[in-house]
Parts: structure tokens; sequence; C-alpha cells
């Protein structure tokens, strides 16, 4: 059922800013969401709140409506392009529908008195090339807890937090380390890696913007492989104000070329961070797909025997389980592929990588069928991430019993 | 090594600053490309001259000059915001086609335009789908509709050129919008370096705008593709913005519509209906053939939303015999065909059409795999070429 609209609470501050809570009312549902922050204070922006209650609100409101005394402001950039990041998520997700915003007020937002640059930093590919290209103008390494990282995961946030803590004194950069439950908003009501993790950036991004003048966001797709995906070179800079300005940073370069980059940097293959499925509370599982095509990338530049961040050593057996279906994953295995074969002596994994492209694709097909299905409403949606998170349970299961 | 240099060596103004030559220099190489402009006034400048040679530079040379004789000696004066935005452009260019390096830009000044604010808002407009959509969406803001001769239309196509010219004209009246025609042989500069339709056109319309940007503010690129479809493509709403300066602003406009989507939003207007123009192959200079895949994509979208009957520009009726042959593996054509078919299953009573879209959805892969391979193997021997072309007649 559609509520009359999504509505925006009262903030409230605590800790001398480094806490922020804020409720969000959908009909008689109500979600509590807090960020909070040990190194840096956490305005109470407007944007940022815009940003985390938007994709609810296109999926099961006819408004948002933003509290707070008579009309609170809003930056004006940022008002402007609402239209077309609607515009792009209705196009990406047509059960998506366009909202009114009402009660923000237009208000040109003044520049930041600093001039810091930061950047969402999660000690992946795509984060480490991003720092080495801007080393020189990157201030600050902005990491989420409860974004990638769920915040159950106690002892696997200890590890990637001194990584990071790490990674931030060998660069001489402040790391700023925020947590959150934004997802207990968004995942109900759209998926996290599909559409909605670019606008939990933007939110915390804007929750920043006291300090921040910049917020680069590394890429994890190139300009000529875009795909629907929540993070984008279209819709990243859309979120910017007048005072933050947001860059989708690294769509020139693929993921083989990013290894190239950040495979000589020897603090890079003791930090390296890539896995999402983290079975067992693994830093790298070394046996998903995202572990297994950034150690094939490495292997190409002869590093991977010098990283030392993944829990299982490469195996052709993990190599032949990948799902080729996704346009993605075939097109990553391709450069993988294209790479180890000009580095020679590799046979081995350029035969499992060869079989796994000759596969046939309809299982994935019928997979991604599926999923949109499931997409199109909330309660089937819902039912579609529980069986997704079952899965992902069974699998942990069988890997430590394996 | 020795630096290999694409220089722009001569600018030349005349008619009254209605035509424009350039020269071209690539070592031995001269290619010298005009541009005229009907009735309005062209000023030539390093942004338009630079979108001209980018691509052949980036295929051929290491460097990108504009020769002394060009500026007159004065040093070549740029935009900053377009100066800076190059860097991005040649990324993604490279990205699309990793054929074409990066290259140095010498004998530019990067400065600050000064914006004008003349008010004038023009559209590149062709008369098909996107150019109605763009054109419809935005009449209250746009005054000046732009078409290019030597485009998508070849110079040698007198009659075609005519027609289409006619029919702009006729909607430019009808809207009450200056029609600005301009006739250029750039393709021959950028036809040998570029895919005109992969690559060069964005390119092409950036360096057509930038001669009119005396007078405009702001230029509308329709888009042909959405958000979710987007795909390595000469115009793009990544690259498109990037051209603009402080002075001249371009948008991407239109991602957010699926072709039956416009369809139904143009279908509104019946000078839209009498003069729509979507064929690129218009065989004996046919306006619309009505066979090829452009036209029967249009129609079938038309269909859905009832009004390909009272649509008077398609020379040839709307065949279910045409639709199977449609290999929709092709150029991002899958997308837009199901746009059709969930269009056509919404409206319904249209079940014949239906069967042979999913027909051509359900084709194996494997059978879009070898046509592929064996249209490739053809391009690039150009002895098979003609056995390829005897066995497509044959088999159709």
């Amino acid at each position: 059922m559609v509520a009359s609209e999504l509505r925006i609470g009262e903030v409230r501050t605590t800790d001398q800013g480094r806490r922020a809570e804020v409720e969000f009312c959908l009909g008689a549902e109500r979600y509590p969401v807090y960020f909070q922050s040990p190194d840096a204070a956490l305005g109470a922006s407007t944007e940022g709140l815009l940003a985390c209650a938007l994709l609810p609100a296109m999926r099961a409101a006819e408004a948002l409506a933003i509290g707070g005394g008579d009309g609170p402001e809003v930056s004006r950039r940022l008002l402007s392009a609402l239209p077309t990041i609607q515009d792009i998520y209705c196009d990406w997700e047509p059960s998506l529908r366009r909202v009114e915003v009402r009660g923000a007020v237009p208000a040109e937002r003044a520049a930041p008195r600093g001039a810091r640059t930061g950047m969402f930093f999660s000690g992946g590919v795509d984060s480490f090339y991003t720092l080495l290209k801007h080393r020189d103008e990157i201030t600050d390494l902005v990491f989420v807890r409860g974004f990638d990282m769920s915040l159950e995961s106690e002892s696997l946030y200890h590890r990637t937090s001194s990584m990071i803590a790490e990674v931030g004194a060998f660069y001489g950069k402040r790391v700023v380390e925020v947590e959150t439950n934004l997802r207990t908003l968004l995942d109900p009501h759209v998926d996290w890696a599909y559409i909605s993790h670019g606008a939990a950036m933007a939110a915390v991004g804007h929750l920043l913007s006291s300090s921040l003048a910049r917020i680069y966001i590394p890429a994890s797709q190139t300009y000529s492989r875009l795909y629907v995906g929540g993070s984008h070179p279209l819709l990243d800079p859309l979120w910017s104000s007048e005072a933050l300005e947001f860059i989708h940073d690294g769509c020139e370069a693929t993921r083989v070329d990013k290894v190239a980059v950040i495979s000589i940097h020897e603090i890079v293959l003791r930090s390296l961070r890539v896995c999402f499925t983290n079975t067992d509370g693994a830093y790298n599982c070394g046996r998903c797909e995202k572990c297994v095509r950034t150690m094939l990338a490495l292997q190409a530049f002869g590093a991977l025997e010098r990283c030392t961040t993944f829990d299982a050593p490469l195996e052709v057996r993990n190599i032949l389980s990948i799902d080729p279906a996704p346009v993605r994953v075939r097109l990553a295995a391709m450069d993988n592929l294209r790479a180890l074969e000009k580095r020679g002596g590799e046979e081995e994994y350029c035969r499992a990588l060869r079989s796994v492209l000759a596969r046939p694709l309809w299982p994935g097909e019928l997979k991604k069928r599926i999923r949109a299905a499931a997409m199109r409403h909330p309660v089937s949606s819902r039912l579609y991430g529980l069986l997704k998170r079952i899965r992902r349970a069974l699998r942990g299961l069988a890997g430590s019993a394996r | 090594m020795t630096v290999r240099d694409l220089c722009i060596s001569e600018v030349r103004s005349g008619d009254g600053g209605r035509r424009v030559e350039v020269e071209f220099d690539l070592g031995q190489e001269h290619h010298p490309v005009h541009f005229s402009g009907g009735d309005a006034a062209l000023s030539p400048n390093p942004e338009s001259l630079i979108a001209c040679a980018l691509l052949p530079a980036m295929r051929l040379a290491d460097r990108l000059t504009i020769g002394e004789e060009a500026t007159r000696g004065t040093g070549a004066e740029i935009s900053e915001r377009f100066f800076r935005a190059l860097s991005t452009i040649q990324d993604i260019y490279h990205d699309w086609d990793p054929g074409l390096r990066r290259v140095t830009l010498s004998g530019v000044t990067p400065v600050r335009r000064i914006r004008r604010q003349g008010g004038r808002v023009g559209t590149f407009f062709t008369g098909g789908v996107d150019s109605f959509y763009t054109l419809l969406k935005h009449q209250d803001e746009i005054t000046d509709l732009l078409f290019v001769h030597g485009f998508d239309i070849s110079l040698e196509s007198a009659s075609l050129r005519r027609r289409t010219s006619d029919m702009i004209r006729e909607v430019g009246a009808f809207y009450g919008k200056r029609v600005v025609e301009v006739e250029t042989n750039l393709p021959s500069l950028l036809g040998p370096y570029a895919d005109w339709a992969l690559l060069a056109h964005g390119a092409a319309l950036a360096a057509v705008a930038h001669l009119l940007s005396a007078d405009l503010d702001k230029i509308y690129v329709p888009a042909s593709r959405t958000y979710a479809r987007i795909v390595p493509w000469g115009t793009h709403p990544l690259l498109d913005p990037l051209w603009s300066s402080e002075a001249l602003e371009f948008i991407h406009d239109g991602c957010e519509a699926t072709r039956p989507m416009k369809a139904a939003l143009i279908s509104e207007s019946e000078i839209a209906l009498r003069s729509l123009r979507v064929c690129f192959v218009n065989p004996g200079e046919a306006y619309n053939c009505g066979r090829c895949e452009k036209c029967l994509r249009t129609m079938i979208a038309l269909r859905a939303v009832g009004m390909l009957e009272r649509c008077t520009t398609f020379d040839a009726p709307l065949d279910v015999r045409n639709v199977v042959r449609i290999d929709v593996d092709r150029a991002g054509r899958r997308g837009a065909t199901m746009d059709n078919l969930k269009a056509l299953e919404k409206k319904g009573g249209e079940e014949e059409l239906c069967r042979a879209l999913r027909k051509i959805l359900n084709r194996p892969r494997w059978h879009a795999g070898v046509k592929g391979r064996l249209r490739g193997a053809a391009a690039r021997y150009p002895a098979l070429e003609r056995y390829y072309r005897a066995l497509r007649k044959v088999w159709r």
C-alpha cells in the first residue's frame, strides 16, 4: 500500500554533534535512523536527510515531507537536480515513482570554510586506485560501518578499522569513521547493490559537509561498461550542493588497469579488502567471485603471492564456480584472461577462465528474471532478500564445513 | 622520437561570415573542411576546431596544435571549462576505443569565456522521434532548430536534402522557431579515423554548435537511449555536457523516456505525424523506407500508441515479415524491442506483432554470434563482402 507521504522528523544531535538521530515516518511505520562518528562533527544536513529518504519515498509514498519548523532550507542545486535523480531511478527501476518534495525552501548553500577533500574508502581496488591517483588532494578517508559491512560483524569491523587507520597514517590522511543503521530504512524498499548505496553515500557525504568541500566516490565501472548501479557517474554528481561536490572517479580504468597501478605498493598488498561475502567473518574469503576476480588480476601482475589478505589460495575450482551470466562478471573474466595471457605461463588459470566464458547463459538469465519479478512488489522483494540471506548463510556453512 | 602533430593550419571566413574553411594538416596530408551557415553567421573558435580535430588526432597523432596562421598570430583563447573537460573527454574516447590515445594540446590559452545571456536556445533537429520529443518537451524554451546537411544525409542526396529541409522549415514555422541549416563536409575528415555512429557524430555536433555560439546560450542534443541502456555512442549523457564552455551549455536530453513513451508524446502533434523522419538507410532517397530496423522500431512504437495509421511518412506499411528479420542483438536493439513489446502488450489486440517480437527476442544468441562473425569477417576482407551480401539476399 502506498502511504500519502514519508515524513522526515526532527534531527537530534548529541555528543557534541558526533551523533545524529532522526525518525522517518511512513504511514504508521517508524524508522529511527542514527549516524555517529568518533572523528568528525555531523551536521543536521537536510540534503543528507533527503538522500536517505528519497528512495523509500519513491517506493512507498506519494510525497516526501521535510519537517522541522516552517520550511527547512535545502540546497537549490540539489533541489534542481532532484527531477533528474528521480528520472534516473524511475528508468532503472520502473516500480519506483516520482514524488513531490514538500516543505523544502531552496537556498544557496555557502561554500565550506575549509578545503578538505574526502573519499569513501573501503580498502578495495577502486578505493586504493582513487586514493593513489588523488593522493595530493585527498585529506580524509571516510569509512562507513553499516554499509557493506553489517553492524553485527565485530571482528571484521575491528580488522578493517585498524587497516584503514594504518593506511591513513601511512599516507598522512585523517580517517573519518561513521556508523549508521541507515540500511534499516533503505533495505525494506530498494535493493542495496542495485539502487540504494549511492544515495546512502550521498547522505553520509552531506552529513560531513561542514568540513568537506569535495568528496570522491571510487568507480567500479568503466565508461564503456556502464550498468545500473547505485553509484554511477551520471548520478553521483547530481547529489552535489553548492557546498559539497561529489565526484565519481576512476571510470577510465578497468579493474585490471587499477590492479596494475596499485599492486606495486606494499601497503596495498597488506591491506586490500575486496570481499562482501565475508564467510565466517573472513576479511577476504578467497573463494567468492569478487575475491577470485581480484586474485586473478593480482596474479596477472605477479603480485598475488605478496598479497597477504586472502584467507584461501587461488584455486581453479573456485574459478570454475563463477557464474558467467552477469555481463559485468563475464567482462571482468575476459579482462583477467587477456592480462593472464599477456603475462604468459598461467595456462591452468587461463583454461579455467575460458571454460567459464564458454558456459551457457540461460541459468543466469532465469535468475535475473526472477529477481526483476521479485523487486516489483515490496512484499516479494523482502521475501527475495530473506531468501538471499538464507542462501548466503547456507553457503557460509558449506564453506566452513569444507 | 618524432612527435606527430595534427595541425589546424588555416581558418578562413567568407561570405559575410556565413562560410568557414579550415585546413587540417597531418604530415603531408591536408584535409580541407568547410561549413556554410545559410542564414546564420558562423564564428570559428578554438572549441569548434578542437571538436573537429580531436578524434583524428587521437587516432594518429601525439599532439593537436592550433597554428599561428589559424589564429592570425594572436594565440587562440579557449574556454577554461572546455579545456579542463578535454581530459575526461579523451578518457571516455580512449576507454571506448583503446586505439584512440590521449594527445596534448598546444597553441591555446585557457580563458574564462563571458556568458552573454542572449536567450537563444537551440536543439539539433533531424525530424526524428528523439528530436520531436525534445522540441515538444522544451518548446517554450527552444528558439532555434539546427539541422546539419552532410551528417546523417550525405551532401550528394539532393532530393532527400530538399525534402528534409522543407519539412524542418515547416515545423519551424509551425512552432515559431528559427531554422538554422548548416552544410559541411566534416564527416570526410572524421570518417577515416572514427566510426560515425559509435564515436564521431557527437564531436561533430559539438563543432557545429560552437560555430554558432555567438548566437546560442544553450543547445539540446536529443538522446536516443534511456539511462538504463546507455552504451558507448557518439552522443552520450556523460560526454555531451563536457563539450560545454562558459558561454554555451550542452544538454543531452530525453534519457528518461523510452521510444514508445516518446511516440506517445509526439503523436499528440499532427505536424509531427506528417513530418516524422527516422530512416538512415534511405534506399532510392526514400524519406522513410518502412523496412529497415529503425523504421520498423518507430512504426511499432506508433502502433503501440494507436497512431501509426495517422502517420503519413512511411513508404511501406508495417509488415510482420520485415519485423521477424530484425537482428535484435545489434547496437542495443534488444532493449528497444523489449520496450515496444511491453507497450504493445499493454495496448492489447496486437497479438501477431507481439508474437513476431517475442520470436526475435527469443532467437538463440548463437544465431546472432555466427551472424556477427560473418559480418565482421566480411568487413575485414572486402573480397568477402560481395559474397556476404549475395548470401544475405539468397537467405531473404
